[in-house]
């Protein structure tokens, strides 16, 4: 599974990788677990968008072909 | 020891060739304590009603904030304001760079030019001297010889230079300010109401210290030592830093509300080529304004299928959606180009870049035609038919000439149902953020004193999980709870009055929006702290958040006289249509909620809610009954 931390979301990962590949069963995990694991909060979380179309954080599971975008809130600038 | 302002104001009338001082006392600057008050304060005052934007009797601003100066990170801002020649409204543009600071070293707070010079002029202001010198020999040459010609016939490199182009010399009503070759005053068109009054630079160099002016410099410099640490472990700012605004554009886009193709669509199929990864490809250097750890500004360098010189930094978010996806145009490199030609014509790259997709739409749907365009195939994704309109756009050549009014009145000029594509308010091109997917952001684009403004208030996604970082910071400002970005409600209007408030007060005090949070790193306490360090004042929130409410409703008198009402206070059409791609394909501004949010943040306000005038209660309780008295308000 490909996963994109965008926005300041790959600070929290220890190695600040903003472009990973993740190993996943072909029976799927929760993003949230896939996430906690990189020590990303989910209450930092805005944006959840797989293979480009959005999606709810807490119902989503993820499968090994999935490309995967997170983003923090976006303020303005 | 001070109160972290001067107290001093130039006097410029260029007409006469005359200059003069003038003073103030404490309890004029914590009424009007720099930035957008003193701005707003001097145009209703001093601006005569129904002033030509671009005549001699326009008044122009100059004012730096009252914490400008301060060596704590994003405390560099200053305001330019003047009657817009774009929306001939109140008009206000702020940046950020070494001027503001340095204006206040040389010993003043702020410039008031009148009239128009004889000829090209700029002035020279230097530890508390000021003249007016001959600028014949710069008038129609690029910025960067401009700023070096100043510093060699002054003869001191570290003389800051704020400057317009040959874009505010051929008045293009957006033409924009800048100092220091990348920092800029882009909105509104002060650039050409300094081309008006053939003012084509001022030039400061001052040698006080904040510590000369603030009231408790080892408490500024506590702060400032905190908030160097801070800065790299936060993650907002941490993030400005590495990626900078450029950062938004694959959020944006993934959220479904990235402008694409003049507002028709929220997500680009050729984002790819202009987001973070290609932009990495072609920055050479990360830059920051004075005594500023975020460090936020980007540099770039392209020798490939353009040339792009490092001289004019490089562009911001704004910049790479206006002629990126907005125009259709997935070329990085492309957008670079357009960049650098807005910053040595000195053109608003947004209103620019607004103003190139509204023509291109003009050219898909024939009403611009090869003729008028003069051959160039002016469509979507035409990266070369961009760049060539940019260029005589700066000259007010060709198509150009139409072009340098702006999308309001070209549309009018073309007739023939332009205007649907022509979107702006109050006459200002919108910005590059879709409030179909941020409602409360609606808000702020309409009532904004200087129309379409994404820097009016915080956006509404900074304040929807209770549990992230900036909800956390925006609690301390007094916001109560979270609220979904696409929510019109009650508690939305209240929440969009409060952050309104906290962005007025920034303009006024000299702190960017990329300091406090919510959007960024700085909290709360440490903004009080810092004022009262600076001022000595026992300042609360509450006074800092009616700061910035005194000033905008001075603004807003400044509208009202020149006849402005809540007719002004709207959208384009297009936003209340719905979103063509991305992930809120099929969204639209909902026109009656909008329409009631409105309503509603007038009566919160103290305006009336049908004409959207403040009312008399309210100015009389900002204290600002000399100012309802001018404008006639008794009720």
């Amino acid at each position: 599974m490909k996963l994109h931390l965008g926005g300041h979301l790959n600070f929290f990962d220890t190695g600040k990788r903003s472009r990973l590949e993740i190993a996943v069963p072909s029976e799927g995990l929760p993003l949230v677990d896939i996430l906690q694991n990189l020590n990303v909060p989910v209450g930092e979380v805005a944006i959840v968008a797989v293979n480009g179309e959005l999606a709810d954080l807490e119902a989503c599971r993820v499968y090994p072909q999935d490309s995967v975008e997170v983003y923090p809130p976006i303020g303005g600038g | 020891m001070g109160y972290g302002t001067t107290g001093k104001i130039l006097r410029v009338d260029l007409t006469k060739s005359v200059i003069s001082i003038e003073t103030f006392d404490e309890g004029f600057y914590r009424k009007y304590p720099g930035g957008k008050a003193l701005a707003a304060y001097y145009l209703l005052k001093e601006c005569p009603a129904g002033v030509d934007p671009l005549g001699p009797d326009n008044v122009l601003i100059m004012a730096a904030g009252l914490i400008t100066g301060a060596p704590i990170a994003t405390a560099t801002r200053y305001t330019v304001a003047a009657r817009s020649p774009l929306t001939e409204a109140y008009g206000e543009s702020e940046a950020g760079g070494f001027w503001g600071p340095e204006l206040k070293f040389a010993g003043y707070d702020a410039i008031i030019f009148k009239g128009k010079a004889p000829h090209p002029v700029y002035l020279w202001v230097h530890d508390g001297e000021a003249e007016i010198r001959d600028a014949r020999h710069l008038w129609g040459r690029e910025p960067f010889e401009v700023q070096a010609d100043i510093r060699a016939e002054l003869g001191d490199d570290l003389v800051r230079v704020l400057q317009i182009g040959v874009a505010g010399e051929n008045l293009v009503r957006y033409a924009a300010i800048t100092n220091e070759l990348r920092h800029f005053n882009g909105r509104n068109g002060m650039g050409a109401v300094m081309g008006s009054k053939n003012l084509r630079a001022v030039a400061v160099r001052g040698h006080m210290k904040y510590a000369d002016l603030a009231h408790d410099y080892p408490a500024i410099l506590e702060i400032t030592r905190r908030l160097a640490k801070d800065v790299k472990t936060h993650p907002q700012s941490a993030d400005l830093t590495e990626k900078g605004t450029p950062g938004l554009v694959l959020g944006l886009n993934a959220a479904g509300i990235l402008p694409t193709k003049n507002f028709k669509g929220g997500a680009f199929d050729g984002v790819a080529g202009i987001g973070w990864d290609s932009y990495k490809e072609i920055l050479t250097a990360r830059k920051s304004c004075y005594a500023c750890s975020v460090r936020c500004k980007r540099e770039v360098t392209v020798n490939d299928r353009y040339q792009v010189s490092p001289n004019y930094g490089g562009p911001e978010y704004e910049t790479v959606a206006a002629f990126g996806s907005n125009c259709g145009v997935s070329d990085l490199q492309a957008v670079a180009k357009a960049n650098e030609l807005c910053d040595r014509y000195l053109l608003d790259s947004i209103s620019c870049g607004s103003t190139v997709s509204f023509a291109m739409e003009c050219f898909e749907n024939g009403l611009l035609t090869l003729e008028d365009t003069g051959g160039i195939e002016l469509r979507f994704g035409n990266a070369e038919a961009m760049l060539q309109v940019v260029e005589l756009i700066g000259k007010r050549q060709g198509i150009g000439n139409l072009l340098a009014e702006g999308t309001c009145r070209a549309s009018q000029a073309i007739g023939a149902g332009a205007g649907q594509f022509a979107l702006h308010i109050k006459g200002q091109e919108l910005p590059m953020h879709d409030p179909r997917g941020k409602v409360g952001l609606g808000l702020g684009y309409a009532i904004s004193e200087n129309g379409a403004d994404h820097l009016t208030a915080i956006h509404d996604p900074t304040i929807a999980n209770p549990e992230s970082i900036p909800f956390k910071g925006a609690v301390k400002w007094g916001l109560k709870e979270a609220i979904p970005p696409r929510e019109m409600s009650l508690r939305k209007v209240e929440a969009y009055q409060l952050f309104e408030n906290w962005s007025s007060f920034g303009k006024c005090v000299g702190y960017c929006y990329f300091g406090p949070a919510p959007r960024s790193f700085i909290q709360a306490e440490d903004i009080l702290g810092s004022i009262q360090a600076a001022t000595g004042w026992d300042v609360d929130l509450a006074e800092l958040l009616q700061m910035g409410e005194r000033a905008t409703n001075l603004a807003r008198l400044f509208n009202t006289r020149e006849g402005f009402t809540s007719k002004d206070d709207t959208l384009p059409e297009r936003l209340f249509q719905p979103l063509e791609t991305g992930a809120l394909t099929g969204v639209a501004m909902p026109r009656d909620l909008f329409e009631w949010g409105m309503k509603e943040l007038y009566r919160l306000k103290g305006w009336n809610p049908e004409t959207g005038i403040p009312q008399r209660g309210k100015l009389d309780e900002l204290d600002l009954g000399w100012a309802a008295d001018l404008v006639g308000i008794e009720t």
